[in-house]
C-alpha cells in the first residue's frame, strides 16, 4: 500500500507542476473563416486580410439574456496585414487584433487575380504546416480585384460571407456544372504533380465595390454589390495562365468527372429564337491515354443521362425519334464544349486534366520518358471523344402545349 | 432448515470474552436471580414462573424477551400447554422425567432444544426464544418464539421494475430467506448461519444452491466471513466492506440488492447470496462491473428492447462520467474538434463569463452534488424546497446573471440525468468521484489526459477481483459465452450455459440433448 | 488466484496493439509513393518468418525469456553482456516510439506543454499497470483492443462515407519494384514486424504456448493488412505527395472528413488511435526492459525496478534527438540498419543455429521437451 501512496505522490507533484500549458479560454481565440490573399504594398510580397466571426454579434441566437443589447456589430470582422509570407502577415494581425487568430475552421481561401498571376506554388504551404490546418478548405481566386473586398463583403442570406461563398460554389457545383469545388488537397496534388495543373473557380464582386462591406448593403432587396461566380481560372507551372468561361468550364468538368447536374440549351428545328433544355445529372467519364508513335492519344467517352426541363417548341416527343435527334444534338454540343476545353488547354499547353498523371498510372513506363517534355506532348496529342447521352424522361408533361396560331 | 447449523463458532468466539462458560445451576431462584443481574435487570426481561401440572409443586419458569417474541405464539403454544394442558403431570413424576416430557411433547412450537451453558442459554434469549427453567433442573428449554413487531414486505425503493415482482427483502432475515426459497423450491437451496459482530451478534446468513455453486467460492465466503471482527454489523454494509477483495477502490466489488428475485436468479447462476437480519438489502457474490447495469427488467421483458435498454444504461454511465471532462477539454484544448456554428456560439456564450471554464464547470458540478445530496438528506418536508431553490438557482439565476453559460448547465444537467440512469446505485455514484479527477485531467492535457484516465481506469479495474471472478469479465479476459448477457441479451431460451466467469459447478442449465428441443419449440407457434 | 498467464486472445491483442501501436500514425512505407502498402505486405512476410524464429527458439527454451536463453546458448560470459545490449535496445527502441508519440502530440495538440511532462505521465501511468503484473497489462491491453479496432474501424468507415476514396491515387501499381523492396527491406521489415522480439520476452507467460505461437501469426498477418489498408487509405484520400511530406499522414486523412457538413471534426478518434496505440507499445517495451533487468541481475521484485527504468524512458526520450527531423533521419536510415537488422535478425538466427549445432552435438543442457 506504501508503494501506491508513493507513486500517488510523485503523480500529486506531477500535477502541482503543471501549469495548464495549453490550457486556453475559448474567448481567447479569434475564429477565422475566410482568408484573402493580395498583393502587397510598401516592397512587402502580400497583404493578406483574414475574415473573423464576431461571435458577440452572432451568439445571441434563442435570446439567451436581454444583456448587451446595443450595436452588436457585423457579423464578421476583417484585419488586415502585410508581410513577406503568410505566417509574418497572421503574426503581424496580432497587432490589430486583440485575440489569436484560429485556423481550424477556415473555410474559404481567397486568391487575389494578381497574386495568382504572379504564382502561388508555395503559397498554401503555411496553410498546410498549420497544427490546425484543415485540407479541405475551399480554395477560389478573385477575379478582376481584391481578395480583400470580397473579405469585407457583408452577405444577406448567409451571415459569414465566406460560407455564402462557398455553399454558392457547391450549389453551383451541382446544378450549372460550370464551376466547382476545389479543396487546398487538390490544389497542392495538382501543384506537385507533373502531370496535372490545378483549375480552381473564379469569384467576382459586381454592382457597386465600395457598398460591399456596408452594413446597409445587406438591408437592401437588391444589394448594390454582390458576389458572383465567374469562371475556372486555369494555372500553369502555379501561374495563373487564363480564365476558362461558361461552357468551356463545363466542358473541362466533363473530362474531370466532376459534373452534378448541368442544362443544355439546344436549338429546335429551324428556329433559333425556340429551345428545348435538357438537364443533365448523371455522368460517367471514362478516360483512357495511350501512346501511339510518340504522340499521345487521348480518348474520352462521356455518358450521360438527364431529362427534359423545359421546350417551348412543339416537338412530338411521343415519337422516340425525335428524342433520339434530341440525343443526337446534345451529343454533338457535348463534344464541341470538351473539344473546345482541349484546344484551350492545349494551346496555353497546360494539362489542366491530368492526362499525364492518367498516363502514369497507365503506363509508368512510356510516361517516364515523356515526363520531361510533357506539356509540349500534351499540346500536340490526339483526341478522341465518344459522347452518349440519354434523355430518359420528360418532366411532368410530355408535349409542350399547342399554340393554335 | 438448517439454521443453526453453524452458530457454535460464532459462540466459541465471544466465550472467551464473557467471564468463562459456566453450567447452568440447578436451583431455579438462583438461576433466575443470575439471569436478572446478567441482563441488568431489564425492564423488558419477562420472568413468569409457576406450578406444573395440578397439585404440584413442581416449579418451572418460562422466560423470555418481550418484544422480539411473538407473543401469539408464546401464549398458545408455551404458556397454554405449559400452564393448562399439561394434564399428563397429574401424577407425580420425577424432575428428570417431566423434563423429557416437555422437551418432548408438552412445548408445542417448533425447534425445541436444550441448553447446559448459561451462554448458550442467553443467546437463545436474546434470539427471542421462551426458555423454561425448572427447579432442580440444571438444563434449560428454549422453544422458538422468534417474532415480534416486524415491517411487512413492500414495494423495493432503489430498484423499482416496471414489468416484474414487487416484493423486497424486509429487515427480517426469516422472511428473506423465505422469500427466496418461496421462489426455489428445491433442497439444494442451503444456508449456512453464523453470528457477527461480538456485541449486536447479528445473524449472518449464507445462501447458495448445493451443486451448482463452487465449493472454492464457497469456502472463500465462509473464510472471510469467519474472519469479521467487530462489536457490531448494523447493516449489510458493514459485511460488504470486510468482505470485499479489495478497499481502495471507488467500485463496488460486492453486489447489493434488495429484490429476491434478483438473488434467487443470481443463485441460480451459480453465485453466493449472504443475507443479513435487520437488513433489506443482500449481498451477491462474485458481481462483475457489468453486472450492476443489468437491471432485473432485462429479463422480464423482450431480449431486443431489453438489449437496448441495457445499452442505453452503459452508454448513460460512460456520459455520466465524461461529459464534463469533454466539454472543458474540447472548449480549452481543441476547439477544432468542435463544429463552427457551435463554436461560435459557445464563444458568444463564453465572453461575459467572469470565471475559467474549469472553474465555471468545477463550481457547477460541486453545487449539483450539494443540492443531490441535501435532496436526499433533508426532512421529506423540505426536500421540495430544496429542489426548488436548487433548480432556480442552477438553471436560471446563474446564467441570468452571467456567471456560467447555458451550455454549461446543459452539460451538468445532462451528466445528472445520465447517473441517474444506471441500474444499481452504488455504481453511479462511483461515477461520481472519478468524474472529478477526469475534469482535472481534462483541464490540464485536454483529450489526451482524459484518455490516459480512462487507460489507468480500466488498468485498476483489471487489478479488482471479486471472490476470484475479475472485475471486467467476461471482457478481460474474454469469455464468448458470457457475452450472450453482458452488452446485450440473448433470448432466455438461448442463455443455456451458466457465465463461465464465476466458474459454476454446472455449468449448463439445459442438458445438451435437450437443448434443440428449446429452441425449436420457439419457432413454432403454440398450440 | 493470480497465476500470470496470459492466453492466446490476449496474447493476440498485445501483438495487434503493438504492431498498429505507432506505425499507422507515423505513416509507413510512404517511401515507396503509391505503393507503400505493396511494400507494407512484402515486408510481413519476413515479420512471420521471424516470429517463426521466435517460436522456435522458444520451443526450445520454453521457460526462458530472450535474456535468459541467449545465456544458455552461447554461455554467461557472452550472453549476459548481450542480455543487457537488448536491454539497452528496449529502451532504446521504447523511447523512440515514446518520442513520436510526444513529438506527435505536442505538434497536433499540446504544443505549450514540456514533453517531459507528457513522457512522465505516460511513463507512470504505464508504471501502475507494469506494477500488477501482466496480466493487468494483457486485460487492459484486451479491453483497449476493442476500444482501438473500434475506433480504426469507424474512422475507416467516416472516410469512406465522406466520398474521399480515390483509388486513382494508388495507381500505378507496381511502378518501381527496386524502390519496393529497398522500402520493405529493411525500413518497413524492421519496424514495426521486426520489433516483434521484444515479445520473446514474454513469450514465457504465454498460457497456451502452442495455440499462443499460432495465434501470434495470425496477429502479424491481421495487423500487417491493417497497416497496408490503412496506409493504401491515406494515400487514397490526400494523395501520396501529401501524405509523404506529413509526419503525421493519418491526422491529414483524418480532418477531411466531412459527411454533409454534419460529422465532420472527427480528430477526437485521431488521438484515440494515437494515444492507445503508441500507450501499449510503449508499454511493452518497458516491461520487456524490466523483465531482462530483472532476469540479469536477479531481482526478485521487479515493482523496484519500474522507477529508475521508467526515469530512463523519460529523460532517454527527451534526448534521443534535438528535432523531429534528426529523430526521423535517425529512424528512417540509421536505425533499421545498424540497429534493428542485426539484433532482431541476425542474433536470433545465430542464437538458433549455434542451438540447433549445440543440439546436434548432443551436448546441450536443454533438450527438446
Amino acid at each position: 500500500m506504501s508503494k501506491i501512496l508513493h507513486w500517488l505522490c510523485i503523480a500529486s507533484i506531477l500535477f502541482l507542476l503543471t501549469g495548464c500549458w495549453n490550457y486556453r479560454e475559448l474567448d481567447d481565440w479569434s475564429v477565422v473563416t475566410a482568408m484573402g490573399v493580395d498583393k502587397g504594398e510598401k516592397g512587402k510580397r502580400y497583404r493578406v486580410s483574414y475574415q473573423v466571426v464576431n461571435s458577440g454579434s452572432l451568439a445571441g441566437g434563442g435570446g439567451q439574456s436581454g444583456r448587451g443589447t446595443g450595436t452588436r456589430g457585423t457579423p464578421t470582422v476583417t484585419y488586415s496585414s502585410t508581410g513577406d509570407n503568410l505566417y509574418e502577415t497572421i503574426v503581424n494581425t496580432n497587432l490589430k487584433a486583440p485575440r489569436k487568430l484560429f485556423f481550424a475552421h477556415q473555410r474559404l481561401l481567397l486568391i487575389g487575380e494578381s497574386v495568382a498571376r504572379e504564382g502561388i506554388e508555395h503559397l498554401l504551404d503555411r496553410l498546410e504546416r498549420d497544427e490546425h490546418g484543415r485540407l479541405n478548405i475551399i480554395v477560389m481566386v478573385v477575379r478582376d480585384g481584391q481578395a480583400e473586398s470580397l473579405i469585407n463583403f457583408l452577405s444577406p442570406l448567409e451571415r459569414i460571407s465566406a460560407y455564402s461563398l462557398s455553399e454558392t460554389l457547391k450549389v453551383a457545383e451541382q446544378f450549372t456544372g460550370m464551376n466547382w469545388v476545389t479543396d487546398l488537397s487538390e490544389v497542392i496534388n495538382d501543384l506537385s504533380s507533373k502531370g496535372k495543373e490545378p483549375l480552381v473557380s473564379g469569384v467576382k464582386l459586381i454592382g457597386d465595390q465600395q457598398m460591399g462591406d456596408q452594413q446597409t448593403n445587406i438591408q437592401e432587396s437588391r444589394l448594390s454589390a454582390r458576389t458572383e461566380l465567374n469562371g475556372v481560372a486555369m494555372f500553369k507551372k502555379g501561374k495563373l495562365v487564363r480564365w476558362l468561361e461558361g461552357e468551356r468550364a463545363r466542358g473541362v468538368a466533363f473530362i474531370l468527372n466532376r459534373l452534378q447536374g448541368t442544362l443544355l440549351t439546344l436549338g429546335c428545328d429551324g428556329s433559333e429564337k425556340e429551345t428545348v433544355g435538357i438537364y443533365l445529372n448523371r455522368f460517367t467519364t471514362k478516360r483512357s491515354i495511350r501512346v501511339r508513335k510518340n504522340k499521345p492519344v487521348i480518348r474520352i467517352d462521356v455518358n450521360s443521362e438527364g431529362s427534359i426541363g423545359e421546350m417551348d417548341c412543339p416537338l412530338n416527343l411521343e415519337d422516340p425519334r425525335q428524342i433520339e435527334r434530341l440525343q443526337q444534338k446534345s451529343n454533338q454540343k457535348i463534344k464541341k464544349d470538351i473539344r473546345e476545353a482541349i484546344k484551350t488547354a492545349q494551346k496555353s499547353k497546360s494539362d489542366i486534366f491530368g492526362f499525364g498523371e492518367l498516363l502514369h498510372q497507365q503506363d509508368p513506363q512510356t510516361w517516364r520518358s515523356l515526363k520531361k517534355d510533357w506539356p509540349r506532348h500534351f499540346a500536340k496529342a490526339r483526341i478522341e471523344i465518344k459522347v452518349h447521352t440519354f434523355i430518359r424522361l420528360t418532366g411532368m408533361r410530355i408535349n409542350t402545349y399547342p399554340n393554335p396560331r | 432448515m438448517r439454521f443453526f447449523h453453524r452458530s457454535k463458532r460464532g459462540r466459541q468466539a465471544s466465550e472467551m470474552e464473557r467471564s468463562g462458560d459456566i453450567p447452568l445451576n440447578d436451583d431455579l431462584e438462583s438461576n433466575i436471580k443470575q439471569l436478572k443481574k446478567e441482563l441488568g435487570y431489564s425492564p423488558d426481561l419477562v420472568v413468569r414462573s409457576f406450578d406444573l401440572g395440578k397439585n404440584s409443586d413442581f416449579r418451572v419458569a418460562v422466560v423470555y424477551m418481550e418484544g422480539i417474541v411473538d407473543e401469539k405464539v408464546l401464549n398458545q403454544w408455551v404458556m397454554k400447554t405449559l400452564m393448562i394442558d399439561s394434564g399428563e403431570f397429574d401424577q407425580k413424576i420425577s424432575k428428570e422425567e417431566a423434563l423429557e416430557l416437555i422437551k418432548k411433547s408438552a412445548l408445542s412450537v417448533g425447534n425445541v432444544e436444550s441448553h447446559r451453558s448459561w451462554n448458550q442459554m442467553i443467546d437463545a434469549l436474546l434470539n427471542g426464544q421462551a426458555i423454561v427453567l425448572g427447579e432442580g433442573w440444571s438444563e434449560a428449554i428454549s422453544g422458538d418464539t422468534t417474532g415480534g413487531e416486524t415491517k411487512p414486505i413492500t414495494e423495493p425503493q432503489s430498484q423499482t421494475v416496471v414489468r416484474g415482482p414487487k416484493d423486497s427483502f424486509t429487515e427480517t432475515l426469516q422472511t428473506n430467506l423465505g422469500l427466496i426459497r418461496r421462489r426455489l423450491k428445491t433442497p439444494n437451496l442451503w444456508v449456512e448461519n453464523t453470528n457477527c459482530g461480538k456485541i449486536s451478534r447479528t445473524k449472518v446468513s449464507m445462501v447458495y444452491i448445493k451443486g451448482l455453486a463452487n465449493e472454492e467460492l464457497l469456502n472463500t465466503v465462509r473464510k472471510r466471513l469467519e474472519k469479521i471482527e467487530i462489536d457490531g454489523i448494523l447493516e449489510s454494509g458493514y459485511i460488504e466492506e470486510f468482505i470485499q477483495d479489495k478497499a481502495w477502490t471507488p467500485f463496488p466489488t460486492v453486489f447489493s440488492t434488495e429484490r429476491p428475485d434478483i438473488v434467487s436468479g443470481n443463485l441460480l447462476e451459480g453465485r453466493v447470496a449472504i443475507l443479513v437480519d435487520n437488513t433489506p438489502f443482500a449481498l451477491v457474490v462474485p458481481t462483475t462491473f457489468f453486472q450492476f447495469f443489468q437491471s432485473v427488467e432485462d429479463y422480464y421483458q423482450r431480449f431486443d428492447i431489453a438489449t437496448f435498454t441495457r445499452l442505453i444504461r452503459y452508454f448513460s454511465y460512460l456520459v455520466s462520467l465524461v461529459t464534463p471532462a469533454i466539454y472543458i477539454a474540447l472548449t480549452s484544448f481543441h476547439p477544432e474538434m468542435i463544429p463552427t456554428p457551435l463554436l461560435i456560439k459557445l464563444i458568444g456564450q463564453r465572453k461575459e463569463i467572469p470565471f475559467p471554464a474549469l472553474v465555471e464547470a468545477l463550481a457547477m458540478e460541486f453545487s449539483f452534488e450539494v443540492i443531490r445530496e441535501a435532496g436526499v438528506r433533508a426532512p421529506r418536508v423540505l426536500s421540495g424546497a430544496v429542489t426548488i431553490v436548487g433548480a432556480i438557482v442552477l438553471g436560471e439565476t446563474v446564467v441570468r446573471a452571467g456567471l456560467a453559460t447555458p451550455s454549461m448547465v446543459i452539460v451538468v444537467a445532462i451528466t445528472a440525468i445520465a447517473s441517474f440512469a444506471s441500474a444499481s446505485f452504488p455504481i453511479s455514484i462511483s461515477a461520481r468521484l472519478i468524474r472529478f479527477l477526469l475534469m482535472l485531467l481534462g483541464a490540464f492535457f485536454g483529450l489526451f489526459g482524459i484518455l490516459l484516465a480512462m487507460i489507468l481506469l480500466i488498468a485498476h479495474m483489471n487489478t479488482l477481483y471479486s471472490f476470484g471472478t475479475p472485475y471486467l469479465a467476461p471482457f478481460a479476459p474474454l469469455i464468448v459465452n458470457d457475452q450472450k448477457d453482458t452488452l446485450i441479451r440473448v433470448p432466455i431460451w438461448a442463455l443455456y450455459r451458466r457465465p463461465k466467469s464465476i466458474h459454476p459447478v454446472q455449468d449448463t442449465k439445459v442438458p445438451e440433448g435437450k437443448r434443440h428441443l428449446t429452441k425449436r419449440r420457439k419457432g413454432r407457434r403454440p398450440r | 488466484m493470480e497465476s500470470a498467464k496470459i492466453t492466446p486472445m490476449q496474447w493476440f491483442c498485445l501483438i495487434f496493439l503493438f504492431e498498429l501501436g505507432s506505425s499507422i500514425v507515423v505513416g509507413l512505407g510512404l517511401e515507396a509513393k503509391q505503393d507503400a502498402w505493396i511494400a507494407i505486405l512484402l515486408a510481413m512476410i519476413g515479420g512471420l518468418i521471424l516470429y517463426g524464429v521466435f517460436g522456435s527458439l522458444h520451443r526450445h527454451y520454453p521457460d526462458l525469456t530472450l535474456t535468459g536463453y541467449i545465456r544458455c546458448i552461447l554461455g554467461n560470459i557472452l550472453g549476459w553482456p548481450l542480455g543487457l545490449v537488448y536491454i539497452v535496445y528496449f529502451i532504446y527502441i521504447g523511447s523512440r516510439v515514446l518520442r513520436d508519440i510526444s513529438t506527435l502530440l505536442t505538434t497536433a495538440w499540446l504544443d505549450r506543454t514540456p514533453l517531459v511532462v507528457i513522457h512522465m505521465m505516460l511513463i507512470l501511468s504505464m508504471a501502475y499497470i507494469l506494477y500488477h503484473g501482466p496480466k493487468v497489462l494483457a486485460k487492459t491491453n484486451q479491453i483497449y483492443f476493442y476500444v482501438y479496432v473500434f475506433s480504426l474501424l469507424l474512422s475507416i468507415a467516416l472516410i469512406v462515407a465522406s466520398g474521399l476514396i480515390r483509388l486513382d491515387f494508388l495507381l500505378p501499381v507496381g511502378e518501381d519494384w527496386g524502390l519496393i523492396l529497398s522500402t520493405a527491406y529493411p525500413m518497413v521489415y524492421t519496424f514495426p514486424f521486426g520489433e516483434t522480439i521484444v515479445f520473446t520476452m514474454m513469450l514465457p507467460y504465454l498460457k497456451n504456448p502452442r495455440s499462443g505461437l499460432k495465434i501470434g501469426w495470425l496477429a502479424i498477418i491481421i495487423s500487417g493488412l491493417f497497416i497496408s489498408l490503412l496506409s493504401a487509405i491515406d494515400i487514397s484520400v490526400t494523395g501520396a505527395h501529401i501524405a509523404s511530406r506529413s509526419p503525421f499522414p493519418l491526422m491529414s486523412t483524418m480532418t477531411k472528413v466531412n459527411i454533409k457538413d454534419f460529422i465532420q471534426r472527427v480528430d477526437m478518434l485521431t488521438i484515440m488511435i494515437l494515444v492507445i496505440g503508441g500507450f501499449f507499445k510503449i508499454v511493452i517495451f518497458y516491461f520487456a526492459a524490466v523483465l531482462g533487468t530483472a532476469d540479469l541481475f536477479r531481482i526478485k521484485d521487479r515493482g523496484r525496478l519500474l522507477l529508475p527504468i521508467g526515469i530512463i524512458f523519460v529523460f532517454l526520450a527527451m534526448m534521443i534527438s534535438s528535432s523531429l527531423s534528426e529523430h526521423l533521419k535517425q529512424g528512417l536510415e540509421i536505425v533499421p540498419r545498424y540497429l534493428h537488422l542485426p539484433l532482431q535478425t541476425g542474433i536470433p538466427l545465430l542464437l538458433l543455429g549455434v542451438s540447433w549445432i549445440k543440439r546436434r552435438m548432443g551436448r546441450s543442457q536443454h533438450p527438446r521437451p
